[in-house]
């Protein structure tokens, strides 16, 4: 078809911006022989994470120091499982990590971005099971923790002999599942969801 | 890399249209491809390799700016740091409806004005060749359109 006389010249209009003054080498950066630096996205991702397992140690640190101070076997054991749990998710962690500082930069673009939609996507996966996981045990140690130290009672066994408020307890930790859920979302909203969006806008945008 | 600074810099224009994002870019850009240098086997062309680097890296900068409106219009004021002036008016036309265009049809454009054939910018952007050029004709009618109105 032939084309309008009047047609606009693309490519001679692209020649002509070449800048006047090619930009210097940027004073700033410093070139490092290490291992590949990650893109800014997912620097931004491994701070969250590194923020995760942070948290996770600091909570760990206080379960072991409540394990050494009480008498309660209840507790006890219920702090060894939220210990246990944490070191699973910690170790979970690591290799969700790994795989985010590895990927390649040097990627083609559409490759690039289904890694990183599907590293992302990897853990949000994680983040929604642990947290169904974490909520109900972490709210049953508290409940037992606060009723021992509520009832000034030495053992927690005390609180089993109640069957009305061990009952209440659970039926709150239970009553509370819908807010945990929603809270998960709303932190995955505040995190991760806005590059997930962007990052699927541009696979649209491909094609 | 020097040998590109000219391509790299109209695409750091077109992604980042402020005077301290394009520095920023500059900065990450250079960091990037020397980081990954290392990784870098002959298997793809150096300037296709180089141009992946610096298109994922301006793709993984707009994301941390997502909430900032990417596309602009024409009117667009022009960004601090440049001087239009020393620019054509045809290359500043040019420039503006290229910013109207998603993030993704800007990089092919860029890579087809500056010269890259279709093969070369499919292996840049992982899409096809067929593709490319499917897009790439799609692409300059629009902007034929917006230019000529």
């Amino acid at each position: 078809m032939a084309q309008p006389l009047s047609e606009f010249d693309l490519e001679g209009a692209w020649k002509s911006a070449e800048p006047a003054e090619a930009p210097a080498r940027p004073a700033a950066a410093t070139p490092h022989a290490g291992p590949t630096m990650p893109a800014p996205l997912v620097r931004s991702a491994l701070r969250r994470q590194y923020a995760g397992i942070a948290f996770s140690l600091v909570i760990t640190a206080f379960y072991l120091y409540v394990l050494a101070v009480t008498p309660s076997w209840i507790l006890r054991g219920g702090i060894l499982v939220l210990v246990a749990f944490n070191t699973a998710v910690t170790l979970r962690m690591i290799p969700l990590v790994r795989r985010l500082r590895q990927v390649r930069m040097d990627q083609p673009i559409r490759q690039f971005a289904e890694q990183l939609l599907l590293e992302f996507r990897d853990w949000h996966r994680f983040q929604t099971y642990w947290a169904g996981i974490a909520f109900p045990v972490s709210a049953m140690t508290g409940f037992f923790l606060g009723g021992t130290i509520g009832a000034q009672e030495p053992d927690a066994s005390v609180l089993l002999m109640k069957p009305k408020l061990l009952l209440t307890g659970l039926g709150v930790t239970l009553a509370m599942m819908p807010l945990v859920v929603r809270l998960s979302r709303w932190m995955w909203k505040h995190s991760y969801q806005k590059d997930v969006n962007s990052l699927e806008t541009w696979l649209n945008d491909l094609g | 890399m020097q040998s590109h600074r000219g391509l790299l810099h109209k695409l750091i224009r077109l992604y980042c249209p402020r005077g301290e994002e394009a520095d920023d870019a500059w900065n990450e850009i250079y960091l990037q491809v020397h980081g990954a240098l290392e990784r870098f086997r002959g298997d793809a062309q150096a300037s296709t390799w180089l141009y992946r680097v610096a298109l994922n890296t301006l793709l993984t900068m707009q994301r941390k700016a997502y909430r900032r409106p990417a596309t602009v219009g024409v009117e667009a004021a022009p960004e601090p740091g440049h001087d239009p002036e020393a620019r054509s008016d045809a290359a500043e036309r040019l420039h503006h409806v290229l910013m109207r265009l998603n993030e993704a049809d800007r990089a092919l454009i860029a890579l087809h004005l500056e010269g890259f054939r279709a093969e070369e910018i499919s292996e840049t952007l992982g899409i096809t060749a067929n593709h490319v050029n499917v897009k790439v004709h799609r692409i300059k009618k629009q902007l034929q359109q917006w230019l000529n109105p």
